[in-house]
């Protein structure tokens, strides 16, 4: 705002000589005027207040030529040479006034009307009407976002200029202006300036932030290498530089098409396989395996899956139905396992016993998964004495939100819908199960939920559920199941609080209720198949919009195993396990049904402590393999202490600025003599000295700041 | 034997201008300088958060109230209950609280909440994170301890004047100015050495705190709070290992959550006058009892009970209780009447305990009848912003209208400190 009149302060106006007023005087004419490196037309006007400088060109001048404004003579007139004077306007009142120049031989010329006196116009605010950025600063790169200028003095006929472009102003009032945005091709921070019709005018410097973040609309052409980074820490746990280069220059549309593709190959195989390895010889279901042994199975996963996506949504799932083994005794700890397959599966092919990311099928699966209903008390939950919690945590944390839709007394008939489960000892059997048992389900009287009356319990008792044991299907709930229930009555709160969430995690924090409404009406038009919102979302402006990238602070599973992944260095299962543990975010360990906290709730000295430790404990064990540096490093010949910094900065996806940079580099070239620091001759084919610096680079290079955001 | 260690830094800080150079050194200098403003009168606030909803009906128990046991058919306690006053008992494992009360040290306010409440965890929390009930419209985007912190530990800004102990960074402490401490574990609260390269890692960490030192932090948003975050870790180390040197550890926590975290506060707390802490936050969960409940919360009980009984004795033992105030507080209460599955499902008002030598204990403020316990859950009696007003402003001995802005419900009874 202090600087609305800064363009303007620089003006210069030119007037130029164009004809002749009379053979024996010097004749001046006004031709086209213009904002010394300004973007503006500018027209002979100042304001009443005087004491700005024009520019007088022209021929014949003289040294002691006068000018005149009206009947006023400018107070100052500096002579430049015979074709251009300088003068300076006094305060004048509001109006138009002949300009006149005379030579001290008495010759003179006047331009009738020429120049106008008038109050400035200030220009305070510039807030868009429409689209998702209304009521702030943001224009749509591509959709002529409405906008309204707030400020004083404007006139009828003002027009407005948008970085450099005049758009067509509408004159509301003097204190208000709206027009339309002009489209601009990339993203930047625009100037906006009002100018009214004699020329005098008002800028706000950069005030206009032009975003393409709400823009479902594909990202067009090939993502570029730093994109396709960003595109990975998002919809995976980062990737190492083959798998970085392989998607270079394809489109987002495209990659996103590859990612959702969650079917089985000889990869897919083979990693699940060596995850279920780390069981050894007592695979679930068993007694046997203690909770560490299932977290390093889900890490093993977390880390190697090639098929980023599926181990990305299956995280985003854990969170969103966070369940605690903890809760689990050591007969029914295989339940946690069971249901991280199911999270697992919910973008696999039907086909392979997958979901194929219908997220109606998920919420169903979920309410009999054994994991859920011995962490919700859902076996706790009886005819006659139901239990409120589940269905509770259903609606506020897994499908509507708090509060929106339903009501206390929705509850409390819900919790007797959910009525049925109980976990049984088999015998001859050393782990628990649980089985749905028809007269444990309160089927006595209908329920009235959301309003609607019928005999509702839990969606058909699926096969999935039941291992192997008959099935006591219940056909007394003739109305369904209230997760269907909840979809029909409530498909707004249902899909725009999944696709919130969605937004929120893949996009940015302060995502709009426009978009939010896009990717809930695609979930709505696709039976709630979810496949159409995560391809929107991956392949759109808005992922790699500013706004998106770099946006959010990483979680700790984030931080470590984007580390890993980027720089493809080896950790074993339990040493991840250890750094996520003192980073308070061990996986299948959430420490309440609300899952982990986000964004800044990660930081904190201590925890900013233990990531820089991990990243000790890491680099530390590359000397047990030191054929781990190599791969790590720019090839032999490209490693100068700037090209080591470089490389290592474009794997872990840090940016540095020019200090950081500096520092680091003489942290390459320096070492400590005692207290001192002295130059250090390092040595890139010495294989200490490399092995040394390397260590160090990894550990400032993804302790710096910038590495921390995603 | 703190305040002449605090004098012996100053006054090596003033006379050895070399000493100076030093970083831990001028951490502690100015840090000392702080707190010398904000330590005026030593008093400090322990908050013990019992996350989940803790159940106050069988915390502080309305023996005297037929409905009580009526309700709760296989919940009810009625033995072992230590005997308060007016009909009330405690749980019969919080035996330390009964000495408290006996001691006079003990006070216990009834049916604390806040108007219209909430029955879902995390909308009840936000509630008390940031210190206001209608956060949409009336929250500033920080957190009651973020506007305490921006109010009276900026001059200059004292990262340590509230700290976080193993509760993470919880919205509490979302301030506009400085960074609180954020701290599970005083021990871990230090780089790791990569002991391979001695030399070389301590050329790395000097690059990484000259990077810090240097740079400019960003604006806002996201990266300010890492920067922030990161700058502190580097600048607080050493300050907060020379505070803790000279700690005893008591031996008397438990090792469970709650006593490995009280253990933390104690050992910040050597440090009194150098890091002039007011407030410490801390807890632990378990308390959404909605099945189960009978032992699971007798469990806590004991938890809580054993921890607070060993703070106080070190406490005592360290001549600072009469210095302390502990406010135990969840975020609501639970049902009057038992679920199906022996626990109880989320409630409203709750039962809060505040303790400290100069409390004055052995009273109830508020109660309850049988109509209270009638209804699903006790109704609304006192806003806890008003309890915490009166331990602000008549411990702390702050002013709490800048803490808590928007205008809440004050009754004037809420008295818990001797005058």
């Amino acid at each position: 705002m202090q600087s609305f009149r800064r363009a303007w302060a620089g003006v210069v106006l030119a007037l130029a000589m164009v004809g002749c007023g009379g053979s024996s005087g010097p004749s001046f004419a006004i031709t086209a005027l213009g904002l010394v490196g300004g973007d503006l037309e500018a027209t002979a006007a100042g304001e009443i207040t005087g004491n700005e400088v024009f520019t007088i060109r022209g021929v014949g001048f003289d040294p002691a030529s006068e000018f005149y404004f009206g009947a006023t003579a400018a107070p100052t007139l500096v002579f430049v040479s015979a074709t251009e004077l300088r003068v300076t306007t006094p305060p004048m009142p509001e109006g138009v006034v002949d300009i006149r120049i005379v030579n001290p031989d008495g010759a003179e010329t006047t331009l009738e009307g020429a120049f106008t006196f008038a109050v400035a116009p200030t220009l305070a605010a510039v807030v868009a009407l429409d689209g998702p950025g209304v009521g702030t600063s943001l224009a749509l790169v591509d959709d002529r976002t409405a906008l309204e200028l707030t400020g004083t003095g404007f006139k009828t006929g003002a027009t407005v200029w948008i970085d450099g472009i005049e758009v067509v102003g509408t004159f509301v009032n003097a204190t208000t202006l709206q027009c339309a945005a002009p489209n601009l091709p990339t993203e930047r921070v625009a100037d906006v300036a009002v100018r009214n019709p004699e020329g005098l005018r008002a800028t706000l410097v950069e005030t206009l932030t032009y975003t393409q973040r709400y823009s479902l609309a594909p990202q067009p052409g090939g993502l570029s290498e730093d994109q396709v980074r960003h595109l990975l820490r998002r919809a995976g746990f980062g990737a190492s530089d083959t798998s970085v280069l392989a998607l270079r220059n394809r489109t987002g549309s495209s990659i996103a098409d590859s990612l959702l593709n969650i079917r089985a190959d000889a990869a897919l195989n083979a990693v699940e396989s060596n995850a279920f390895a780390i069981f050894e010889d007592t695979p679930p279901p068993s007694a046997e395996i203690n909770a560490r042994t299932y977290q390093e199975w889900h890490i093993h996963l977390l880390r190697n899956n090639e098929k980023t996506l599926q181990e990305r949504l299956a995280w985003f799932l854990h969170n969103h139905f966070a369940t605690s083994q903890t809760a689990l005794g050591g007969g029914e700890r295989w339940w946690i396992y069971e249901q991280i397959q199911l999270l697992r599966s919910f973008g696999k092919p039907i086909g392979e016993g997958g979901l194929d990311f219908n997220w109606r099928e998920l919420c169903i699966r979920i309410c009999k998964d054994r994991a859920m209903l011995r962490w919700l008390d859902g076996i706790n939950s009886r005819n006659g004495a139901p239990n409120e919690n589940f269905p509770r945590e259903l609606w506020e944390l897994f499908m509507l939100g708090e509060g929106r839709g339903y009501t206390q007394e929705d509850i409390v008939q819900a919790s007797r819908a959910f009525t049925g489960f109980r976990r049984v000892d088999v015998e001859g059997q050393e782990y628990d199960t649980v089985r749905y048992e028809k007269n444990g389900h309160d089927a006595a009287d209908p329920k009235t939920i959301f309003g609607v009356t019928g005999n509702f319990g839990y969606d058909s008792v699926s096969p999935y559920h039941e291992d192997g044991a008959g099935i006591d299907v219940d056909d007394r709930d003739t109305d369904g199941g209230i997760v269907a229930l909840t979809l029909r009555e409530r498909p707004v709160e249902a899909s725009t609080f999944i696709c919130r969430k969605l937004a929120e995690t893949f996009l940015y924090d302060d995502v709009s209720d426009a978009l939010v409404e896009e990717l809930a009406q695609m979930l709505r038009d696709n039976d709630w198949n979810m496949r159409p919102v995560l391809r929107a979302m991956i392949g759109s402006k808005a992922m790699f919009s500013a706004h998106t990238r770099k946006s959010q602070i990483k979680q700790p599973v984030e931080f470590v195993l984007q580390f890993l992944r980027n720089t493809d260095i080896d950790a074993t299962e339990s040493r991840i396990r250890g750094a996520l543990d003192s980073l308070q975010q061990e996986p299948l360990e959430p420490p309440g049904v609300e899952g982990w906290p986000r964004g800044s709730a990660w930081m904190g000295g201590q925890a900013m402590l233990e990531r820089i430790n991990f990243l000790r404990d890491v680099v530390r064990d590359l000397d047990d393999t030191p054929t781990q540096i190599n791969p790590i490093l720019p090839p032999v010949g490209q490693r100068s202490p700037g090209e080591i910094v470089d490389h290592l900065a474009r794997l872990i996806g840090v940016e540095l600025t020019v200090f950081a940079r500096t520092a680091m580099i003489e942290y390459v070239t320096t070492e400590l003599s005692g207290d001192v620091v002295v130059p250090f001759d390092f040595d890139p084919t010495d294989e200490r000295d490399l092995r040394m610096k390397t260590r160090g680079l990894l550990y400032l290079l993804a302790q710096y700041h910038d590495g921390h955001r995603q | 034997m703190t305040k002449v260690t605090r004098r012996s830094i100053l006054r090596g800080a003033m006379c050895g201008a070399a000493a100076l150079t030093i970083t831990p050194i001028r951490g502690l200098s100015r840090a000392a300088m702080a707190a010398s403003e904000a330590t005026a009168n030593g008093k400090f606030v322990v908050l013990v958060n019992l996350f989940g909803g803790n159940d106050g009906l069988n915390t502080v128990i309305p023996s005297h109230l037929t409905p009580y046991t009526e309700r709760r058919p296989t919940l009810s306690l009625t033995e072992g209950l230590h005997d308060l006053t007016g009909g009330w008992a405690l749980h019969p494992n919080l035996t330390s609280c009964k000495g408290l009360w006996d001691a006079g040290q003990m006070h216990v306010v009834q049916k604390v909440g806040y108007p219209n409440e909430n029955l879902s965890h995390f909308t009840s929390q936000n509630i008390y994170s940031y210190g206001v009930r209608d956060i949409g419209t009336n929250g500033d985007g920080r957190g009651w301890l973020g506007r305490f912190a921006d109010t009276y530990c900026t001059n200059p800004v004292e990262p340590l004047g509230v700290v976080s102990v193993g509760a993470g960074r919880r919205l509490d402490f979302e301030a506009n100015a400085g960074e609180a401490l954020v701290l599970d574990s005083v021990p871990n609260f230090n780089f790791d050495v990569d002991t391979d390269f001695r030399s070389d890692h301590e050329l790395r960490q000097r690059t990484a705190r000259a990077i810090v030192d240097t740079e400019t932090a960003p604006g806002s948003g996201s990266g300010l709070t890492i920067f922030n975050t990161s700058k502190q870790a580097h600048e607080l180390v050493d300050r907060v290992q020379a505070g803790v040197v000279g700690w005893q550890d008591p031996l008397t926590y438990a090792d469970n959550t709650f006593g490995r975290r009280l253990k933390e506060v104690s050992r910040l707390l050597h440090a009194r006058d150098e890091f002039g802490t007011k407030v410490f936050y801390t807890g632990f969960g378990g308390f959404d009892t909605h099945s189960g409940q009978l032992t699971r919360h007798a469990d806590l009980m004991s938890q809580l009970d054993v921890n607070l009984g060993a703070f106080v004795a070190d406490m005592q033992a360290r001549s600072m209780w009469d210095d302390c105030v502990v406010i135990v507080i969840s975020e609501f209460g639970r049902r009057n009447f038992e679920n199906g599955s022996f626990g109880t499902d989320h409630g409203h008002g709750n039962a809060f305990m505040v303790m400290g030598g100069g409390v004055d204990g052995g009273k109830i403020t508020g109660d309850m009848n049988e109509e209270d316990l009638n209804r699903n859950q006790p109704a609304f009696g006192y806003d806890f912003r008003e309890l915490y007003a009166d331990v602000i402003d008549n411990h702390l001995g702050l002013a709490s209208a800048p803490i808590f802005p928007e205008s809440y419900q004050n009754t004037g009874d809420i008295r818990l400190l001797k005058t």
